[in-house]
């Protein structure tokens, strides 16, 4: 690993509230900045997506938490202002942010819809010292864009990445390796980046609270108690981690999809339909990526917040609609009871591959030639003509929308314009 | 129940029925052994229902009666307990005592009554079966059954019983295998049986002289093999029209001889490379048919690349094919023959694999070869 080099964690602080706030103000030219105020970002309670998305920094400091359901926000603060999420206009933000963070950086790679990281190695001719120009850029993000940032510095994208969640908003912090223990390791352990709760469970089961305590602690053990995730955790909370920024992003390891329904989900037909409209989207987003998959995994949370899951394999990758929808139903059809009510749906394809191989089969009647044309020509007419010009007539009826999924639609399409969406159903 | 019976015998019983002991706790009893001590003989019975086991064997017997013990357990412990005489009496109707040499064991156990009792063999079809061929069809046939539970017809190997003869097919889709052995009795009929119950009965048929007697109705078959009994549900399902997939012999356009073992080998070395191309799906090499030889390569980024030349006796024109190594290598591996016939119809068609033995002249394995570039 090379010592020298000085990576930096760009943040945007309450990303999607920042940007919300920045378009009324900038575009709409409302007055009130709602990043002063306690507002929140957060879906419609009425299809059930009633949760906080991003909060304001007043918000904050009355204790409402991402990810919690508006009506627990509301009592902990009863003047909170909730803002619908414009997905199209976060895609339209983070594009600046990333032309903006190119112009500066030689390196950039994007973690997500509001975070990247830029190698500054050897800039320091152009910008001066690390830490000087992480201010310079933040404080250019911040004077261009209108929103502002957290920048993180360190040696490494992990470290980097933790030091750029250490206080907000609007601040830069250092993590290098002679500052982990003074900085990094007395906190405690669900600081660490990718410790959830279950993780946390595990390591405080061990007598492990600290960040410093897991890392003194015996890899052989943790990797007994969390498996490989265990060894990484050890390997974070010691400073090690990749320093090699990819500009390319990183080919998916899956595809997934899910959406909560407006209304409960109780007979069978409906949940096919479903479960094919997730599966067109995934397996459109798998095509459009060359990707074929070889394990369909099924999701399901009930009326009362149940989770079930169960994957099975393919007999060979596919990128086929109908033969992961296929698959699918028949996982559905032994997970499901055919009583719980369901609030939640979702599909996962992973195990992906870019070989294009086919084994053939004997037998099997439906020809994966003319699936695998049928779907080509369905992707080139709504490449052409929009996502809406061609559906399955089994959708006509039906009051589930002919394609499902999350954010990823915009970041597909590049969509720019809000998204008209069935009134029924919202993206999850 | 009260018995006496030596160590040896009784784990020869209870290995022999172990594998119908149920994995899955759907029904708690299932995961028992039941033990059955009357008129001078001792059974022992386990099923998952999809396939039960019973042994019988001779034994002392004191006190007549039942009792079902918890399977893995009492297995586990069978093989443990010293080379010596073994009492084994009931305590009431959910205790067994174990008693050898000076030290004894007591184990709790599920209520007998509560067993599923075994129907009686009975059906239209009824014969035998020689074992020495049944075990080699049944190791030769199964390989190409499939594990997924997606299509259950084809978990199973399918018995055509005509004539004087049984004929065994079994196919994933990727590849089919199909060979005959003899059948001595009366019916005619298309049964499809799990293939884990022919794995079983060909594990225990160790006598090579002996023979199985098989009985069938359209829902059950039952297997008799000296003291052991195999009663298994029949797969219900239409099972494809195998004969139509074989290609006529006027489709196959390369034929070819080849040394097995030098072929094997080349495929294992191939598939260090292959392997995981696909994450445990792939496993591709490219065969090419040309002159009087068999090229054999595989190549993957990041893992390396292999080439082989092979010597073998090759007519037609000339073909590349591309395979999964794992169908080749099965289907090889069970042939067992010096030299094996290898034809095919085309890059992206049928091929055959044949031995060229007397005794693998009923058995063929077809495959189908692996597009690479759609």
């Amino acid at each position: 690993m090379n010592s020298q080099k000085i990576i930096a964690h760009v943040d945007v602080n309450s990303a999607f509230l920042s940007w919300t706030a920045v378009y009324r103000l900038q575009i709409l030219g409302e007055t009130l900045d709602l990043r002063t105020i306690p507002a929140v970002i957060g879906g419609d309670s009425k299809t059930r997506h009633g949760i906080v998305l991003a909060k304001s920094e007043p918000a904050k400091a009355m204790g409402v938490q991402t990810g919690e359901p508006l009506y627990q926000a509301r009592k902990k603060c009863p003047y909170l202002q909730v803002f619908p999420p414009d997905y199209s206009l976060y895609v339209q933000a983070s594009q600046k942010l990333i032309v903006l963070l190119k112009e500066v950086a030689p390196v950039v790679e994007q973690y997500s819809i509001d975070e990247a990281w830029i190698d500054l190695s050897g800039t320091q001719r152009l910008y001066g010292p690390p830490l000087q120009a992480a201010y310079q850029i933040k404080n250019r993000i911040r004077d261009e864009l209108g929103f502002t940032v957290n920048i993180g510095l360190s040696n490494n994208k992990i470290l980097a990445k933790i030091a750029g969640d250490f206080a907000k908003p609007d601040l830069v912090h250092t993590l290098f390796p002679p500052e982990i223990p003074s900085k990094l390791w007395p906190l405690p352990v669900k600081k660490m980046f990718q410790v959830g709760a279950a993780s946390e469970q595990k390591l405080h089961a061990m007598g492990i609270f600290t960040i410093g305590q897991l890392a003194h602690a015996n890899p052989e053990r943790l990797r007994q108690a969390l498996h490989k995730h265990g060894e990484v955790l050890w390997r974070f909370a010691n400073g090690y981690g990749e320093d090699t920024l990819t500009e390319q992003t990183p080919l998916n390891k899956g595809y997934s999809n899910s959406l909560t329904t407006a209304k409960d989900i109780t007979n069978r037909q409906d949940a096919h339909h479903l479960l094919l409209s997730l599966c067109e989207t995934a397996a459109m987003r798998m095509r459009q990526d060359e990707q074929s998959g070889s394990c369909v995994g099924v999701f399901l949370r009930s009326n009362d917040f149940r989770h079930f899951a169960q994957q099975h394999q393919l007999e060979q990758p596919s990128d086929s609609t109908i033969e992961i929808y296929r698959q699918a139903c028949w996982i559905f059809d032994r997970l499901w009871d055919g009583a719980t009510p369901l609030r939640q749906l979702g599909v996962s394809i992973t195990k992906v591959t870019t070989t294009p191989i086919r084994q053939m089969r004997l037998f099997i009647q439906d020809d994966y030639d003319r699936l695998a044309k049928g779907d080509t020509a369905i992707d080139q007419i709504r490449r052409k003509f929009g996502e809406n010009a061609l559906f399955r007539a089994c959708f006509l009826q039906s009051t589930t929308p002919p394609l499902s999924g999350g954010l990823s639609k915009e970041r597909r399409t590049g969509v720019t314009k809000p998204v008209e969406q069935d009134p029924s159903l919202s993206w999850d | 129940m009260k018995v006496n019976i030596q160590k040896e015998d009784l784990l020869y019983a209870v290995q022999a029925v172990e594998r119908a002991v149920s994995n899955k706790n759907t029904l708690p009893v299932l995961g028992g052994i039941l033990i059955t001590a009357k008129d001078g003989l001792l059974s022992f019975r386990a099923t998952d229902l999809e396939m039960a086991m019973e042994c019988v064997i001779n034994g002392d017997i004191v006190e007549e009666g039942e009792v079902a013990v918890p399977g893995r357990k009492f297995a586990g412990i069978t093989r443990l307990l010293p080379s010596a005489n073994i009492s084994l009496a009931s305590m009431g109707r959910e205790q067994l005592l174990v008693e050898y040499e000076r030290s004894q064991m007591s184990v709790p156990c599920f209520l007998a009554e509560e067993f599923p009792a075994l129907p009686q063999p009975e059906g239209e079809i009824h014969g035998t079966i020689p074992v020495k061929p049944f075990r080699r069809l049944v190791r030769q046939v199964s390989i190409a059954a499939a594990n997924d539970e997606v299509r259950p017809v084809f978990t199973g190997i399918l018995l055509e019983i005509s004539g004087d003869k049984i004929t065994m097919v079994a196919t994933d889709t990727h590849r089919l295998a199909k060979g005959v052995c003899a059948w001595h009795g009366q019916g005619e009929a298309s049964l499809i049986i799990p293939c884990r119950t022919l794995q079983e009965i060909a594990r225990l048929a160790v006598n090579e002289e002996e023979e199985i007697t098989l009985t069938a109705n359209r829902n059950q078959a039952y297997f008799r093999l000296g003291n052991l009994t195999f009663t298994s549900r029949v797969i219900v399902g239409q099972y494809p029209d195998y004969k139509q997939v074989l290609p006529a012999d006027n489709l196959f356009c390369c034929h070819s001889l080849i040394h097995n073992h030098r072929l094997c080998n080349a495929l294992e070395r191939a598939s260090l490379i292959s392997r995981d191309v696909t994450r445990g799906k792939g496993n591709i090499v490219r065969l090419t048919f040309e002159g009087d030889k068999l090229f054999l390569a595989a190549e993957v980024p990041d893992e390396g690349t292999i080439k082989e030349e092979l010597a073998a006796e090759i007519q037609g024109e000339t073909l590349v094919a591309n395979y999964n190594a794992r169908y080749l290598l099965e289907a090889l591996k069970v042939i067992d023959d010096e030299t094996v016939c290898f034809r095919l119809t085309g890059s992206t068609t049928p091929g055959i694999i044949e031995g060229a033995s007397d005794e693998n002249k009923d058995y063929l394995y077809l495959v189908l070869p692996v597009r690479v570039n759609r």
